[in-house]
């Protein structure tokens, strides 16, 4: 509802504006104006700058948008907060006349009671404007956050998929422990099992992600795709808008020259031409016939997926059980439960382990929702951060439940005397309740405004969440908040009707005519406020405070390359014009050769999979050492590089040799290990010159020729893994994509531009475009790992603010109230700070408590956050003792404030008070 | 002082502007017209709250346009000064000058 397009202004501002706006034509010129406004303003900045040219280029445009988009929202308060004012005066003035002409009709006198205590609420509360506004503010930033919170969680989690009955829809994996417990992709042999054994599902489908280059429309470009098995999308149940699904006989070797497009395909480069069946499309050189065209917004297996070709499984792959290489997706059949198939394809990996022991020994099938496999572990990031924001909204509820109590108490001697002449307990209660009305439907309207912010704000934050696109305030969102709004207005709107309802005037007026200050029967209500106050915010001081150690850990992690001044590039063949062999393996030569060549180059290395970036698992056996059980080969992370590769990343060689200009094809074959598999496999023994065979071919023992120092591949939190480099040019299979790392003394940005030259100099139809530093590559996942903590902190820090505030206003208020008290003992000789000391005390008193119930809350609850720490756990002794200190610090200082004050009482004139 | 109705500034110069715009005074239009010729920044909202109220002493009468999709379709509100805005403007300028008579000099100095 957010995001419209962008010639309309936001959608949910405009429903405010027509919410709050007089009804009928003059509020819709009004919009109108703001409407046209709006435009101008977009226009104005698109076009209007100098350097935009003609038509203003997208970056101004979307400049320009997003300034006109908060121009309007700034109308929103400034215009609504005018009319609706004015309108609830028309209003209140309209029942009031008719009040007094005498119209009583009986259906009315409830609403009109109503009405009036409505009434009566807002003008106590437009006179305490301050109160009003830091009331608002608090109950607005607990909706606000829990709002925005709640629109990711809804969005990333709860929304279900837009495929039908989407929850049928299951991933399958092969899993094995102890190293691939939470599954990895199916061998081909052991999907062709499945889909012939299984009975649990309706249907069931394979597919792997890669990438084509679109030729002979316009430049060379690279288009993201997928192969996928023959019915998919029949199986998801989407209908494509032109043609059909792809059909069993394409799905087989040589018959599969044929495509479906996505939607934005079909508009971006064949023109949305209606006749587009049949055509064909040159994909990595090939002619395509495009057979189907899909609706708008299908995100199979990924959003940016365009197009989709058969996966036409060769025979050999038909029978593989080796390489793990497939996604599969599957429905369940009605009525089914994940349960009931699980059961059903642990005994088929049973039937296949007996019959095809070498590869299937210990191998099992995972299966999960596809929702929940998207998410993965981040739902627990997730579900953190929304419970997170439940308690800073506790924390706000509780300060104003306070405020309002402190606020009560000075209206005592009104409400009794209301009491006294006849009010009766439910009108009182009205009364009551009106003032939190009128705060929780302000603050609710402020929390949406500041969720309208918060939902801008998160995904940017959040950027690798799948779904993390369509966040916005919609219905469901809004639905949400209105429960909160109305559960936060009972919880701390409770608190002062209650009071109002236990009133008895008798006892009310006695003591307000004594002067005592009336009954402290609330105090008790609103320390206890305090305490679970403070708790609650040490539980996200903790839950924040574990987190910052685990990132400050992981910034000290040494990656085992150097990120610094070195760039990354991405370089893929066209299939059409490259085998793969020594026309591909040239061509990288040539390439490193003539990047190295430049000006201010230092180090130059190709390799095919690259750490943070993409990883290759394989097989290996060590010569001369007994042959491993079935199925229990031992396996490592593979490199395939080429000889500049070490030194372009900064990996530091241990003992040995690197490689070099003549570890080519013809050359011995050599490999080179890390510490962690020469400590491992070697230990007590020099590696050097051992010999190990690779699981990537025939067997072939090649020699260790040198250690290198230890990599993380998958992130700074994955520890130390074995693994195994190879020169590319004596790996038995060439792969006609590898990454490019150039490392340069200086900003090696400034080399982007010849790197490109040089490269199409080479080759000119090669789409190159995702060059980047690999210090961005590494900053980019610490952003990823760190954006819940970010947000935990930030939330963390509103929360010891308001602990804070809420401490100071009991205590300022028990001060206030206890003048007398302190006027007398100060007259019977007591001295100031002997006062002070007796105030600041009930101050550390509710710390304390307030602290102790915290740690143990924190104690039973920060546990959950286990999977998201690192190097530390859960009860991290530091953090545990920083986290009440800072807490506590804050408290004595808020508590230590108004005791200070009573040193100022004057006796005389506190005695005389009242 | 003529008979007629009493107008504050802002009203004064609002009716004003509305003149000067002849057939094309609406809401956005009024608020450029004070800026620009007046150096005068009114928000929106008491704008059309000034509109309504001299709407309903009848010193102007509106008319509202056809619906317009640049507008998100949505009427323009075209404002027209009455015979009688006219009166109150013209009583307004000649109590105006008669107590401005002889203060030429500090007035326009």
């Amino acid at each position: 509802m957010i995001r419209g397009d962008e010639h309309s202004p936001p959608a949910l501002a405009e429903a405010i504006l027509a919410f709050c706006l007089p009804p009928g034509k003059s509020g819709a010129a009004l919009l109108g104006d703001l409407h046209e406004e709006y435009l101008a303003l977009v226009e104005a900045g698109g076009t209007g700058d100098g350097k935009a040219g003609g038509f203003g280029n997208s970056k101004f445009r979307a400049g320009a948008i997003l300034k006109a988009r908060i121009w309007y929202w700034g109308q929103v308060p400034l215009l609504s907060g005018r009319f609706l004012l004015s309108r609830v005066l028309h209003w209140s003035l309209y029942q009031e006349l008719k009040r007094r002409s005498g119209d009583h009709s009986p259906r009315f006198g409830m609403l009109t009671g109503l009405s009036k205590d409505l009434r009566y609420g807002a003008r106590t509360l437009l006179r305490d404007r301050s109160f009003t506004a830091a009331a608002m503010l608090m109950v607005g930033l607990g909706i606000g956050a829990t709002t925005s919170v709640f629109s990711v969680v809804n969005a990333v989690l709860l929304r279900p998929l837009s495929y039908p009955e989407s929850n049928r829809l299951v991933v399958l994996r092969d899993m094995k422990a102890p190293h691939y417990l939470y599954g990895i992709q199916v061998a081909p042999g052991h999907f062709i099992e499945w889909r012939s054994r299984a009975n649990s599902f309706e249907q069931m489908s394979a597919f792997t992600s890669r990438s084509y280059t679109l030729t002979g429309r316009g430049d060379p470009v690279r288009i993201s795709g997928a192969s996928v098995s023959a019915g998919v999308f029949t199986m998801l149940r989407v209908q494509p808008t032109l043609g059909r699904d792809l059909s069993p006989d394409e799905d087989q070797p040589g018959h599969d020259a044929v495509v479906i497009i996505s939607h934005r395909f079909w508009q971006e480069y064949m023109g949305g031409d209606a006749g587009v069946l049949g055509q064909s499309v040159a994909l990595d050189g090939r002619p395509y016939s495009i057979v189907g065209v899909l609706p708008p917004r299908v995100d199979f297996p990924e959003p940016e997926v365009e197009l989709w070709t058969p996966l036409a499984l060769t025979p050999e792959q038909r029978v593989s059980h080796g390489n793990h290489q497939l996604w599969v997706v599957a429905r369940l059949k009605p009525g089914l439960e994940i349960e009931q198939a699980q059961t059903e394809m642990s005994g088929i990996a049973r039937q296949l382990e007996a019959e095809n022991p070498e590869f299937n020994t210990g191998w099992g099938v995972r299966i999960d929702g596809l929702l929940e496999s998207k998410v993965g572990d981040r739902k627990l990031a997730l579900w953190t951060l929304l419970g997170a924001v439940g308690f800073l909204l506790l924390i706000s509820c509780a300060n104003v439940a306070n405020m309002l109590l402190a606020r009560a108490a000075r209206r005592q001697k009104e409400v009794a005397v209301r009491a006294s002449i006849g009010a009766s307990p439910w009108r009182l209660l009205r009364l009551a309740f009106a003032e939190s009305a009128w705060l929780g439907v302000g603050g609710g309207l402020l929390g949406i405004l500041m969720a309208a912010w918060g939902v801008a704000i998160l995904p940017s934050l959040m950027r690798e969440l799948p779904r993390i696109d369509q966040v916005s305030l919609d219905a469901p969102t809004l639905a949400a908040t209105v429960l909160i709004v109305i559960l936060s207005t009972l919880f701390f709107g409770t608190a002062p009707a209650a009071q109002a309802l236990r009133s008895d005037p008798t006892v009310w007026l006695r003591a307000v005519l004594r002067g005592s200050g009336g009954s402290s029967s609330r105090q008790p209500l609103r320390r206890i406020l305090v305490v679970s106050e403070i708790a609650l915010a040490l539980v996200l001081l903790t839950g924040a405070g574990l987190l910052i150690r685990s990132f400050l850990s992981l910034r000290q992690v040494d990656p085992g390359f150097s990120p610094e001044n070195a760039l990354v590039a991405h370089v893929e063949l066209p299939e059409a014009s490259y085998s793969a062999g020594p026309q591909t393996t040239d061509f990288f030569n040539h390439l490193t050769e003539a990047v190295s060549q430049l000006p201010g180059v230092e180090a130059t290395g190709v390799a095919f999979t690259l750490p943070f970036i993409r990883d290759q698992h394989l097989g290996f056996a060590i010569e001369g050492r007994p042959p491993a059980e079935p199925g229990e080969m031992p396996s490592t992370l593979y490199y395939a590089v080429g000889h500049g590769y070490f030194q372009a990343m900064g990996i530091p060689l241990v003992r040995g040799r690197l490689f070099n200009k003549e570890d080519d094809a013809e050359a011995p074959g050599v490999v080179i290990i890390n510490q962690s598999m020469a400590q491992r496999h070697f230990p007590g023994e020099n590696p050097i010159g051992k010999r190990l065979h690779l699981t990537n071919g025939p067997v072939n023992f090649r020699e260790i020729v040198g250690v290198v120092g230890n990599v993380r591949q998958n992130g700074l939190d994955d520890g130390p893994r074995d693994q195994v480099y190879e020169p590319f040019l004596q790996q038995t299979y060439q792969d006609l994509d590898m990454w490019l790392v150039v490392r340069s003394p200086g900003d090696p940005r400034s080399l982007s531009a010849a790197i490109r030259m040089k490269a199409r100099e080479l080759e000119s139809n090669l789409p190159m475009a995702d060059l980047q530093t690999l210090d961005g590559v590494v900053a980019r996942w610490v952003r990823e790992r760190w954006a819940p903590a970010e947000l935990l902190t930030f939330f963390a820090g509103v929360a010891l603010l308001l602990a804070g505030v809420g401490i100071y206003g009991v205590m300022s208020y028990s001060v206030a109230q206890r003048t007398r008290e302190v006027g007398v003992r100060m007259a019977l000789g007591a001295e100031a700070h002997d006062v002070a000391a007796l105030v600041f005390r009930e101050g550390l008193t509710l710390t304390f408590w307030g602290l102790t119930i915290g740690l143990g809350v924190s104690l039973s609850m920060t546990h959950l956050m286990d999977r998201m720490l690192f190097e530390i756990t859960a009860t991290d002794p530091v953090t545990l003792a920083v986290a009440p200190i800072v807490l506590g610090g804050v408290a004595i200082l808020a508590a230590f404030v108004p005791a200070r004050r009573v040193t100022r009482v004057d006796p005389n004139g506190a005695l005389r008070s009242d | 002082m003529t008979k007629g109705k009493h107008l504050g500034e802002l009203e004064q110069l609002v009716l004003l502007a509305i003149l000067q715009l002849e057939n094309d005074a609406y809401g956005l239009n009024v608020m450029k017209e004070m800026q620009h010729r007046a150096g005068r920044n009114v928000s929106r909202g008491a704008l059309y709250a000034l509109f309504d109220r001299l709407e309903g002493k009848r010193l102007v009468v509106s008319r509202y346009g056809s619906p317009n999709p640049g507008r998100g379709g949505k009427p323009r509100r075209y404002l027209t000064v009455t015979p009688e805005g006219i009166v109150a403007l013209r009583g307004a300028r000649m109590a105006w000058r008669a107590l401005s008579e002889g203060l030429g000099e500090i007035l326009e100095g």
